[in-house]
């Protein structure tokens, strides 16, 4: 009966201990281990285990020496000699808008970007484009920037009427929040 | 486009101050514009992820 009674206290107790730790946001502790893990820290220090806390790294070295600064009942991940680098974050590249750009776009960024330094080299630039397309298809640029333009101004509908009144012409500032039409866009 | 189109929430087409007509500027608004414009084919696409 006794043992019953401390299995049911225990059980109790462990469920207390979960509960509390899902309450708490808290995470188990991780050690992943047996891999090269490269830190591209300073010293160019590389890894055998690293250890996680609460989702936050807080140890490298080796296995023995990483379990030591992690609380008991940490979760092993045998990285089984694969290599770890720190996570690449970019959050905020317009992958592959780079590369529609470039290849489909007319560049109009100023120095040192680009070349384009006056509102006519502007035009001229686009004008290109339209000269080698068929009338009615799209001629699209990104990039101009108003301040790096001799006449430090936007472009206007007027202006983009130069470049064609048979194609259709749509141009983004460099901050890509403002963009210019002629009369036939 | 007209000096009747709407821009959408938080954006702003400019216009003439006399006409009242579109000036071809658009502020946080270019999807006005951008929906006409074709998408690219499955090979650009390919092509510029490539390029990168």
């Amino acid at each position: 009966m006794g043992d019953v009674r401390s299995v049911s206290r225990a059980v109790r107790l462990l469920l207390w201990g979960i509960l509390l730790r899902v309450a708490s946001g808290t995470r188990a502790d991780d050690l992943d281990f047996n891999g090269t893990i490269i830190s591209l820290d300073a010293e160019g220090r590389t890894f055998e285990a690293l250890g996680g806390c609460d989702g936050r790294i807080v140890a490298g070295g080796t296995k023995a020496a990483v379990a030591e600064k992690l609380r008991p009942g940490f979760a092993a991940v045998d990285l089984r000699g694969r290599t770890v680098l720190p996570g690449f974050y970019a959050a905020h590249d317009p992958f592959p808008d780079s590369g529609l750009n470039e290849l489909s776009k007319v560049e109009l960024n100023g120095p040192p970007i680009g070349a384009i330094r006056t509102m006519d080299e502007l035009i001229a630039a686009l004008k290109r484009k339209a000269e080698a397309i068929p009338a009615g298809g799209w001629v699209v640029s990104w990039g101009y920037d108003d301040t790096l333009l001799a006449e430090g101004r936007h472009p206007t509908r007027a202006d983009l009427d130069r470049v064609s009144t048979r194609h259709p012409v749509w141009i983004v500032h460099i901050s890509g929040h403002l963009g210019v039409a002629n009369s036939r866009a | 486009m007209t000096k009747a189109t709407e821009p959408p929430r938080g954006g702003r087409i400019r216009l003439d101050p006399q006409t009242g007509e579109p000036k071809g500027a658009f502020e946080e608004a270019g999807a006005l514009v951008g929906i006409h414009i074709p998408g690219y084919a499955a090979e650009q696409r390919q092509a510029a992820i490539r390029k990168g």
